[in-house]
């Protein structure tokens, strides 16, 4: 799955980002493999995305966040 | 605090000849404190604020040692996504044309989250150079709960490494050793190699660092967090936004104007006195009508251009940019652009000129060009005395809602408004047209909140001050000189002629018929005409025309509400200003766009301009 299909308040960790325009920015936000994801909260439907990443709060559109692989936290 | 530590070195770099490095590199990703740390050094003055991407251009100084350095734009990697960042790399790799090769770097990182700058570091110890690894902010990282252990990080990173906080000054000593040589040790990372697109290991050196117990992140700031469900709410967050930048309209209006206008009034009497002692008539004309008086009209805008420009810093600095670049982000992305526009646009409000120089940061070329083509249209600090002189002569100074809103205020966001609708417009109409293309990508980081520093605000209005004081001091004395000339020859018997029958008027005169569609007059004209040198000198180019500072007075006689209506809208959106025609042709590398530019936006002007003086007349205005 990838970081748009995250529902608010789930966490999930980081597998990888895809190849692209959008590749070496995201990796510089801190989302690099292994990084710990949570959607803060969606704007406009999905359209615009607050992510918190390792704890700090990121936001970008719901297009870019496509391109970032993630597996969902099991639930505790 | 000041700790520097020399590893163990694995690879030494040879010494530079005389011991200390001549030229230094200061490298580090945006909103570090990269700048602030430049302005200790070197003593030299440079914006600073808390969102990425605002230090555009490199910058050097010199140390008190005699040292040069070089202040590199904000990198993330050293893989160059935007021109800036290609620039940042070619300095480092010795490429850039007129920049000198670099014995040394201080690679800067912000201590409260050293796990996001592994990559960076990694890849620029690779480059072999000498380099001093400055860990910023460790006096928020403690007080955030964070530790940080500097000879343990500097062990597992194979370099020099020293705490230090660029605000307040502390652990300098350790940048001034080495500096002078003393640790000249570089040692290479065998993990990373510069250039690389792959960023191996980045979390996992990061996770070593934790692991040997070497840094522990920060607590999250519970003020950002608390404050950001409200500041991105979809709804509030937008009214949260609007209600900022109406209460900076508001101090303008209620504070920095009649502040203005007070010092003005003060100046003219002063040269009124001047002109008193003065025995003969022409020299005291000259001096006080030519210059005492234009200059007089225009410094009162001082006040009002300030405060826009503090108001920016504000924004900037506490790190509510980035939440509005979010909020803009939805509205941008309507008309083709992203939220990664809003800075640009946003400092096009104080200058187009810096704004379009900012657009460097912006990564997609499609979205730069298309920021670079619309910032003119936002309106600048230049056009404020404009319209503060049209609108204090026009628009009754009405109270609206109770005591809250002026008619005056009012009329001064609707002309922002204008502005920003054209821009829009622009931007979506670029979209279909010249620029089509993929949507661009928009990601950006949200920085704690934290109070705007004094320093950094005070810097600002220094700066400001210095830039509108020599164009006062340089352009407009000219100008004004040079128009009370043309207004005054040819002397007859030694007297000066009547302005109506003087040089200027038959200037006037020839481009007059363009301008009555407009509703607009000969000194109208005459003033728009000297705008193209500097938007400002209209105001003093009137003051210089009716021989009065008052010019409002005389021109509500001239051209009654519907004229002074059109010619707010076409110096609204008209391009009136040879500075931004000659960067957008620097940045963009041709003639080709500044022209296109021009054109667009006159036609557009003269236009909106004929429209709303037939709208207005209609209407018995």
């Amino acid at each position: 799955m990838h970081l748009a299909e995250l529902n608010r308040g789930e966490k999930a960790h980081v597998l990888g980002v895809a190849q692209g325009e959008a590749y070496c920015h995201l990796c510089s936000l801190g989302l690099n493999s292994g990084a710990e994801v949570e959607l803060v909260r969606s704007l406009s439907g999905k359209s615009l995305l607050i992510v918190r990443v390792d704890g700090f709060d990121i936001a970008l559109r719901g297009e870019t966040a496509a391109t970032v692989k993630i597996a969902l936290e099991r639930a505790r | 605090m000041s700790t520097l530590i020399a590893p163990a070195p694995a690879t030494v770099a040879p010494r530079p000849a005389g011991g200390a490095y001549r030229t230094v590199g200061l490298i580090g990703p945006p909103n570090v404190g990269k700048t602030t740390l430049f302005n200790r050094l070197t003593g030299m003055r440079q914006k600073v604020s808390n969102y990425s991407g605002v230090t555009v251009e490199h910058r050097s100084g010199k140390l008190k040692s005699g040292q040069t350095v070089v202040d590199l734009p904000g990198v993330w990697s050293l893989t160059p996504e935007s021109e800036d960042q290609k620039i940042a790399v070619n300095v480092l790799m010795g490429k850039q044309h007129n920049v000198a090769k670099l014995d040394a770097v201080l690679l800067v990182v912000d201590g409260t989250q050293l796990h996001r700058y592994m990559t960076l570091i990694g890849q620029v110890l690779a480059c072999g150079l000498p380099t001093l690894v400055l860990i910023n902010m460790a006096d928020e990282l403690t007080a955030r709960k964070g530790f940080i252990d500097p000879l343990a990080v500097a062990r597992e990173l194979g370099a020099p490494t020293a705490l230090i906080s660029a605000s307040r000054g502390t652990g300098m000593d350790a940048i001034t050793r080495f500096l002078s040589g003393e640790h000249a040790a570089a040692a290479l990372l065998p993990v990373l190699q510069a250039g690389g697109n792959a960023a191996p290991g980045c979390a996992t050196d990061c996770n070593n660092l934790t692991k040997t117990g070497a840094y522990r992140r920060p607590n999250h700031s519970r003020f950002t967090r608390e404050f950001d469900r409200w500041a991105l709410h979809p709804v509030i967050g937008p009214i949260l936004c609007l209600l900022f930048i109406m209460a900076a309209f508001q101090i303008m209006f209620r504070a920095a104007y009649p502040a203005g206008t007070a010092l003005s009034n003060w100046l003219s009497a002063i040269g009124a006195t001047i002109g008193a002692h003065i025995p003969n008539a022409i020299v005291s004309a000259i001096l006080v009508d030519g210059i005492w008086n234009g200059v007089a009209s225009v410094l009162g805008f001082l006040p009002t251009i300030l405060c826009m420009f503090v108001v920016i810093t504000v924004l900037e600095d506490s790190g509510y940019m980035a939440r509005a670049a979010v909020i803009a982000d939805r509205t941008m992305g309507r008309v083709g652009l992203n939220g990664r526009s809003f800075l640009p646009l946003l400092s096009a409000y104080a200058c187009a000129v810096p704004a379009i120089m900012a657009t460097r940061a912006i990564p997609s070329k499609k979205d730069r060009l298309a920021t670079i083509l619309i910032a003119p249209f936002m309106t600048c600090s230049a056009r404020l005395p404009v319209y503060a002189l049209l609108i204090a002569a026009f628009i009754p100074a009405r109270k609206l809602l109770g005591n809250a809103l002026g008619l005056q205020a009012i009329t001064m966001m609707l002309l922002y408004a204008l502005g920003l609708l054209a821009a829009l417009f622009t931007a979506k109409l670029l979209n279909f047209s010249m620029l089509k293309g993929q949507p661009s990508l928009f990601a950006i980081e949200l920085p704690n909140y934290r109070l705007p520093r004094l320093r950094t605000i005070l810097l600002a209005i220094y700066d400001r001050s210095k830039v509108f004081l020599k164009q006062v001091g340089t352009v407009i004395l000219v100008l004004n000189l040079a128009v009370w000339f043309l207004s005054h020859m040819p002397f007859h018997n030694g007297q000066p002629s009547e302005v109506g029958a003087s040089y200027l008027a038959h200037l006037g005169d020839l481009i007059e018929p363009l301008l009555r569609p407009l509703g607009l007059t000969r000194n109208v004209g005459i003033s728009l005409l000297t705008a193209f040198v500097a938007r400002e000198s209209v105001v003093s180019t009137l003051a210089t025309l009716y021989g009065s500072v008052n010019a409002g007075v005389a021109l509500r006689a001239e051209i009654g509400l519907a004229g002074a209506l059109a010619l707010l809208v076409f110096f609204a959106l008209a391009m009136q200003c040879t500075a931004t025609l000659a960067v957008v042709r620097r940045e963009t590398n041709s003639w080709k766009w500044p022209l296109v530019q021009m054109g667009y936006m006159t036609v557009l002007a003269y236009a909106a301009s004929f429209v709303t003086y037939r709208i207005a007349l209609a209407f018995h205005v």
